[in-house]
């Protein structure tokens, strides 16, 4: 069985590990990789800059992606991986503190499996998660496998 | 005249005669009806009071009332009755009234009085009432006859009503007597054996010429019968005859059908009867025999005997005794004897069945012997105990030792209830009935005796009895041993009927009887069905006869009318025509009294037509008796003969009237017409003709005047006859060319024809013969001219001899004179004429000088006037003598008369004509005249000046039309100097006008310069505004997200390191965080609330707040809140917005009700109109705006209310009433709600108080109000 890894897209040091200990609350830590911004985003996904040679062909299972990121926004992002054939059908999941309406709708213009707004409580932030990580990781099948 | 008067509307004499005749014979035979009663009750003969047995008689009363009327009747038989029959008749009638309103009001309260009797005292009763005392029937009748009688009198028959009355209180007794005559008819009179007294059979009759007597008076008054030519009555006697015909077919009918019903039903009801008497007959005799048979089993019974014998023998046998007794009891049960009892032979109870003591009657034991001596059972008939008083029928059998030569020994005795089985077998009948029911008779010597008891009397039984001798009695009837089915009364006095029969082998009669009322009651239905069929019948037969002859006279009434009609319109036309013709009528009656004036005439007379009609023409004129008039009338009347004159009526009339007379039976009818114009111009023609003639006979030329038709000398002047030597005579009635000495100028006919032709000949130089054979020289000039239609020739025939030398001078004037002559001669063949016939006479006025429309004058050499027709009058005011020695200059104004006579001086001295030299007069009252005078020069055969003729117009009216004309087109001028400068003075505005137009647009233009450029900053802010809003949505919320995270991570996984203050610190972050959050979120629903595009959409109000409001509910079910949301609820807005205003409101109703035990919270609308009412208290601090037509939405709660001292703070953002510890909230909710609020152009206000609840009433403009929105 291949080995199903989740990309976080998050510049928030303070989410992206609030987020792991979520994922590593229910045994999902271990597939997290984590990036920046949305250029290293899309690097990682493209094996191209800094991520050209990294380790593990696949592409991840699913996409963890915030919308407010430096260089390259989470929305640019998005577009530009369903303009991609490669990662036309990758699931990304938008996870931003943003309720706004125009994101909303960008989001799933562009092709957003899930729009996911981060709770500021905690708690129901680590069930968001972690209900994101088993849906994805666990229980759906992507398009690839 | 006769033609002018109506015709009078009189009833011909022919059919009033046939309808008195009717009435009189009506009246007759009435009268007759009561004298045969009052003779049948004074004779004792009572058959012609009755008509008949067992029916009632007529009331002597009845008799005199009959008699009353019918000479009532009888006395208004004539047509124009005559006051003392009216008189006499009326006192009739009106004391046969009031007799029958007396015995009606007795009638009706029962009380019979002896005194109506009238001392005849009739005794009796039939069908159970007393006779000789009238029915209230036949009073009502007779009051009913009253009323048409009285309602019908001439006097008061003008009106309607009146003879409506008339005619239905006739009919209605007519129907009256005709129901109780179908009965009598059909054999069952009506109100026999009732408590009324019917009435007679012979009032009933009365009853029938009376009505129809009463009706033919209604009809007469009302006019039914007028209208119909006087000789054609037979039509309405045919009808008659068809309807009477009609009738007594369809009564014949009736009556037929009913008998043969009614013998049919008789006949049914009889065989019923007997069929049922049958039947009991047949049930006794069995009854009886089946008793005698349950005797035999005894009779002769030898075991019965021997028991009996041991028995009776040796009574303490115990043994036979109990057998003995068995066999009595099993008897009595088993066959229902009422009592079994053994007797011994002298009579003596030895044993019985039951165990009570029996008592023997005394009929029994006086029977033992006899029984035991025949030895035969046998029946004792129906008896009465004398101790029970009970009645019983006994079976004794005898009990006889057949062993010892039958010796007695006993009698058995079967006693017998007859209430068991024999009574109710009696009484029952086997079809429901009111009074039938069965006797049983029995013959006791001379008396008949009721065995069982009846249905109408009690205690009959064996006491009822009815002496034999009583033979119309039933019952004794039967008894006599009468069978068959016989009508008769029974006990009760009730004629019934029934069947006799006897009962066989007993001594039992039986009655089965029914009340004849009952049995026939059907019959008496039936005979209602009929009479109403008939009565229908009839009534339709007489409507269908009715119309018939109603159509037929509506027909006659129409032609009648239409007769009137042109009758009215001939008279019209005819007046029309009498008022048309110029002519004045007059009719005057043989004492010379005015009948008719038409309005022409009494116009022409002065008088008004109603002064002069009726009045004696010679009272009313008194003068005119010695005109005239006076005489030609009168000679007229005497012989006949029309008169015709003409006369002069003075002062005041001055009329000339032309009068014709013509006499008539009458009078004298005269036709007169006002000549007076003709007599004037008549008398002026003379004037001017003897003018003329002078100028004729004077002239000094020889003037010849020749009908240009025939040729015919018509005149010639005593010049040419004097010239020529001819006498008048010769002239006169000779056709010109018999003339020889005209042979030169018209030797023929042929040349006379020239003449005819040419209008004007001219022969300068001819030659004349005259008498004495001279030949002059002449000058001839002919000229043609129509004259009253006809050419005339007038020839000038002038001797030049003398004049030769000045011919040339001359010849204007001679012009002239030719001229004057042609007037003259044209005048005198008028004038000639004139007197011939009226109509040419007009015609030859119209022709004359003086009614042209010019004044024609002449003046002499010094100006002054000699002649001046009298249209100066109308022209200057000057009647012509005035004018005479006047010159025209006299009467002009001063600077005029320089003028004209300067130029006239000119004229004058040319002795020239001149024509329209225009010249102002002054007219007599001053006003100036503007003449165009004419003229011609007259010159004397010299050629001196002798004046000028000419002919003067008035031309005022043109000249000042002209003025006028002048003066408008100079007002026109100056209207469009006017107009031209407006234009000026409008393109100088226009100018300044465009001027500002172009400042209006730069002004314009730098506006909208201003807008754009407001409008792009407005942007920019907006752009700001939003990048702001998304910057705090996204960074502001992280930290706090860090913060709430690591907090809690930081209990959950070193939380049991921490001391218990580290908890309750880390707890204060993590709320801290959660509001941060809150607030966050709210700030950023304000500002997106007014961000982005507003939507109108339709808002359902009532389902949104109801969502909302469920969700709610569901979110705390433990919540009792009562809430209620109105429906119909709806507003344009936009619909996110709104569900976020409502949710807001909702959401801090419900929160603030939440220390409520029942909370309750309302959606609904303001009642706009009753502010006191039905809307929540109103502030007046912050007035609520809103259009009339815009809902106003509230929203009210019951709950912890707030202070309205703090309502201002209400709406600004993160501004609370509350503490957060009382209810949480972070005060955004509200700021977001007005904002939306605003934003849809409403209005949003609160009302509360604190502990009572708040209501927050917003209202959304309807209208896309664009401003509004950009303000806000």
């Amino acid at each position: 069985m291949k080995k199903k890894t989740i990309l976080l897209v998050e510049d928030t040091q303070q989410d992206e590990l609030l987020i792991l200990r979520t994922l590593n609350k229910i045994n999902l830590g271990n597939g997290l990789d984590v990036v920046r911004d949305g250029q290293q985003a899309l690097d990682y996904v493209f094996r191209e800059g800094e991520f050209a040679g990294r380790a593990g062909t696949d592409l991840p299972t699913v996409v963890l992606l915030d919308v407010n990121l430096p260089r390259v926004s989470g929305l640019e992002v998005l577009e530009r991986l369903r303009a991609d054939p490669r990662t036309r059908l990758l699931p990304i999941v938008i996870l931003t503190s943003s309720d706004e309406e125009q994101d909303r709708l960008r989001s799933y213009e562009n092709g957003a499996n899930s729009f996911v707004r981060k709770p500021l409580d905690f708690a129901e932030l680590a069930e968001t998660v972690a209900r994101l990580g088993i849906y994805w990781l666990a229980t759906n099948e992507s398009p690839q496998g | 005249m006769n033609r002018l008067t109506h015709r009078s509307g009189t009833l011909p004499a022919g059919r009033d005669s046939w309808l008195g005749i009717i009435l009189r014979a009506a009246g007759i035979v009435t009268m007759a009806f009561g004298l045969l009663a009052l003779l049948g009750w004074v004779s004792g003969w009572l058959r012609l009071a009755s008509f008949g047995a067992n029916m009632i008689s007529m009331a002597p009363s009845s008799a005199v009332l009959f008699l009353l009327y019918g000479v009532g009747i009888g006395l208004r038989a004539r047509a124009p009755v005559s006051r003392r029959a009216h008189g006499c008749s009326v006192a009739l009638v009106g004391l046969g009234t009031l007799v029958a309103l007396l015995l009606f009001t007795l009638g009706w309260l029962h009380i019979q009085w002896a005194g109506e009797h009238l001392g005849l005292n009739p005794t009796g009763t039939v069908a159970g009432a007393n006779t000789g005392h009238s029915s209230l029937v036949s009073t009502f009748c007779f009051l009913l006859a009253s009323v048409s009688f009285l309602a019908s009198l001439s006097p008061s028959a003008t009106r309607r009503w009146h003879v409506r009355l008339a005619l239905i209180s006739a009919g209605v007794l007519l129907a009256t007597s005709f129901i109780f005559l179908l009965a009598y008819s059909f054999g069952t009179p009506l109100l026999y054996g009732g408590p009324f007294i019917p009435p007679a059979l012979n009032t009933i009759l009365a009853f029938v010429p009376l009505g129809l007597a009463l009706l033919t008076l209604a009809g007469r008054a009302g006019g039914l019968f007028r209208g119909l030519p006087g000789d054609d009555s037979k039509p309405a006697l045919i009808f008659a005859l068809i309807f009477l015909f009609l009738a007594t077919g369809i009564v014949a009918i009736g009556y037929f059908y009913f008998r043969n019903y009614e013998r049919q039903f008789r006949a049914e009801a009889a065989q019923q009867l007997a069929a049922i008497a049958e039947l009991k007959v047949n049930g006794l005799a069995q009854y009886r025999k089946e008793r005698l048979g349950d005797a035999a089993i005894l009779h002769n019974n030898p075991a019965f005997t021997q028991l009996a014998r041991r028995f009776l023998a040796a009574p303490a046998d115990a043994q036979a005794q109990r057998q003995l007794l068995a066999w009595l009891g099993k008897y009595q049960t088993h066959f229902q004897y009422d009592q079994v009892f053994l007797l011994d032979a002298q009579g003596g109870v030895r044993m019985s069945a039951s165990e009570s003591s029996v008592s023997v009657a005394a009929v029994i034991s006086a029977r033992v012997a006899e029984v035991l001596r025949t030895g035969q059972p046998v029946f004792q008939d129906l008896y009465r105990h004398e101790l029970s008083q009970r009645i019983y029928l006994a079976l004794l059998v005898p009990i006889r030792d057949e062993a010892d030569g039958n010796r007695p020994l006993g009698v058995l005795v079967l006693r017998i209830d007859p209430v068991t089985y024999l009574y109710p077998f009696i009484s029952r009948w086997p079809v429901p009935s009111a009074t039938a029911e069965t006797l049983l008779i029995r013959r006791e010597g001379n008396e008949a005796v009721f065995l069982n008891e009846l249905r109408f009397q009690t205690n009959t039984a064996l006491t009822l009895r009815s002496s034999l001798a009583n033979t119309n009695l039933l019952a004794v009837k039967a008894a006599l041993g009468q069978e068959d089915i016989v009508t008769g009364l029974d006990y009760r006095g009730v004629p019934v009927l029934a069947a006799l029969r006897a009962v066989p082998d007993s001594p039992w009669f039986l009655v089965a009887r029914r009340d004849v009322a009952e049995v026939y009651a059907l019959l008496r239905a039936q005979l209602w069905q009929v009479i109403v069929l008939v009565g229908l019948l009839l009534f339709g037969a007489g409507a269908g006869v009715g119309i018939v002859w109603r159509q037929q006279r509506v027909r006659f009434y129409q032609k009648e009318a239409e007769a009137a009609e042109s009758l009215r319109d001939a008279n019209q036309e005819l007046q029309t025509m009498i008022s048309s013709i110029t002519d004045g009528l007059l009719v005057l009656d043989h004492n010379w009294h005015y009948t008719y004036v038409s309005e022409t005439g009494a116009k022409m007379i002065g008088m008004r037509q109603e002064e002069l009609i009726g009045k004696c023409i010679w009272d009313m004129f008194p003068h005119t008796k010695t005109t005239k008039y006076y005489e030609h009338y009168h000679r007229a009347v005497a012989t006949g003969q029309p008169c015709h004159f003409e006369e002069y009526n003075p002062a005041p009339l001055n009329l000339w009237l032309d009068v014709r007379g013509y006499p008539s039976p009458d009078g004298l009818t005269v036709y007169f017409h006002d000549i007076t114009a003709r007599k004037r111009a008549e008398a002026e023609l003379a004037a001017s003709e003897i003018r003329y003639r002078g100028l004729f006979e004077s002239a000094q030329e020889g003037i010849l005047i020749i009908e240009s038709e025939t040729g015919m000398v018509l005149d010639v002047n005593p010049f040419l006859i004097g010239l020529l030597g001819f006498s008048h005579e010769q002239f006169l009635g000779k056709k010109i060319w018999e003339l020889g000495f005209f042979k030169d100028i018209v030797a023929n006919q042929d040349n006379f024809a020239e003449l005819q032709r040419k209008q004007y000949l001219r022969y300068e130089d001819l030659a004349l013969e005259t008498s004495d054979g001279r030949r002059i020289p002449v000058e001839f000039i002919s000229n043609v001219s129509l004259v009253n239609q006809q050419k005339v020739i007038q020839c000038s025939i002038r001797d030049i001899t003398k004049h030769r030398q000045a011919e040339d001078a001359l010849r204007q004037s001679r012009q002239a004179a030719l001229n004057l002559m042609k007037d003259a001669v044209a005048a005198r063949n008028r004038s000639e004429q004139m007197s011939q016939s009226l109509r040419e006479s007009e015609e030859r006025y119209r022709s004359l000088v003086e009614t042209t429309f010019d004044w024609v004058w002449e003046v002499d050499a010094q100006g002054r006037y000699t002649y001046a027709s009298p249209r100066v009058w109308d022209m200057l005011g000057y009647r012509p003598e005035e004018m005479l020695g006047r010159t025209p200059f006299d009467l002009m104004p001063e600077d005029e008369v320089r003028r004209v006579q300067a130029v006239f001086a000119q004229i004058a001295a040319r002795r020239e004509p001149f024509a329209v030299l225009e010249n102002t007069s002054r007219h007599r009252d001053g006003r100036l005249v503007v003449l165009e005078t004419s003229g011609t020069p007259i010159l004397s055969p010299e050629g001196t000046l002798l004046g000028y003729r000419g002919m003067d117009r008035d031309i005022t009216e043109r000249k000042q039309a002209e003025e006028t004309l002048l003066q408008s087109r100079q007002a026109a001028l100056n209207l469009m100097a006017d107009a031209v400068e407006a234009r000026d003075r409008s393109e100088q505005m226009s100018q300044a006008l465009r001027a500002s137009e172009e400042e209006i647009r730069e002004l314009n233009r730098s506006l909208e310069q201003r807008v754009v450029e407001r409008t792009a900053e407005l942007q920019a802010a907006n752009l700001e505004l939003n990048a702001f809003a998304y910057a705090v949505s996204h960074d502001l919320r992280q930290p706090l997200r860090a913060m709430n995270g690591f907090s809690q991570a930081l209990v959950e996984d070193f939380g049991a390191a921490l001391p218990g203050a580290a908890h309750e610190f880390l707890n204060h972050i993590i709320q801290a965080s959660h509001r941060m959050g809150e607030l966050i979120d709210g700030l950023l629903r304000l500002s997106r609330s007014t961000r982005g595009e507003l939507r109108r959409d339709a808002v359902d109000i009532s389902t949104l707040a109801a969502r909302l409001l469920g969700e709610l509910t569901a979110a705390e079910p433990e919540r009792r809140v009562a809430w209620t949301v109105a429906s119909g609820l709806t507003a344009r807005g936009d619909e996110h917005m709104i569900e976020v205003v409502l949710a807001n409101l909702l959401g801090n109703a419900w929160k603030y009700t939440a220390r409520q035990p029942v909370a309750k919270i309302e959606v609904g609308v303001m009642d706009q109109c009753c502010d006191g009412v039905a809307a929540p208290a109103q502030n007046a601090n912050t007035p609520i705006l809103h259009h009339s037509n815009t809902p106003v939405f509230f929203v009210r709660d019951n709950g912890a209310g707030f202070d309205m001292k703090h309502a201002a703070k209400l709406f600004q953002p993160f501004q609370r009433l509350h503490r957060e510890d009382e209810f949480p909230g972070i005060g955004i909710g509200l700021a977001t709600v007005q904002r939306i609020v605003y934003r849809h152009g409403g209005t949003i206000r609160a009302t509360a108080a604190p502990g009572q609840g708040a209501t927050f009433s917003f209202s959304l403009s309807a209208s896309d109000d664009k401003n509004k929105e950009q303000q806000l």
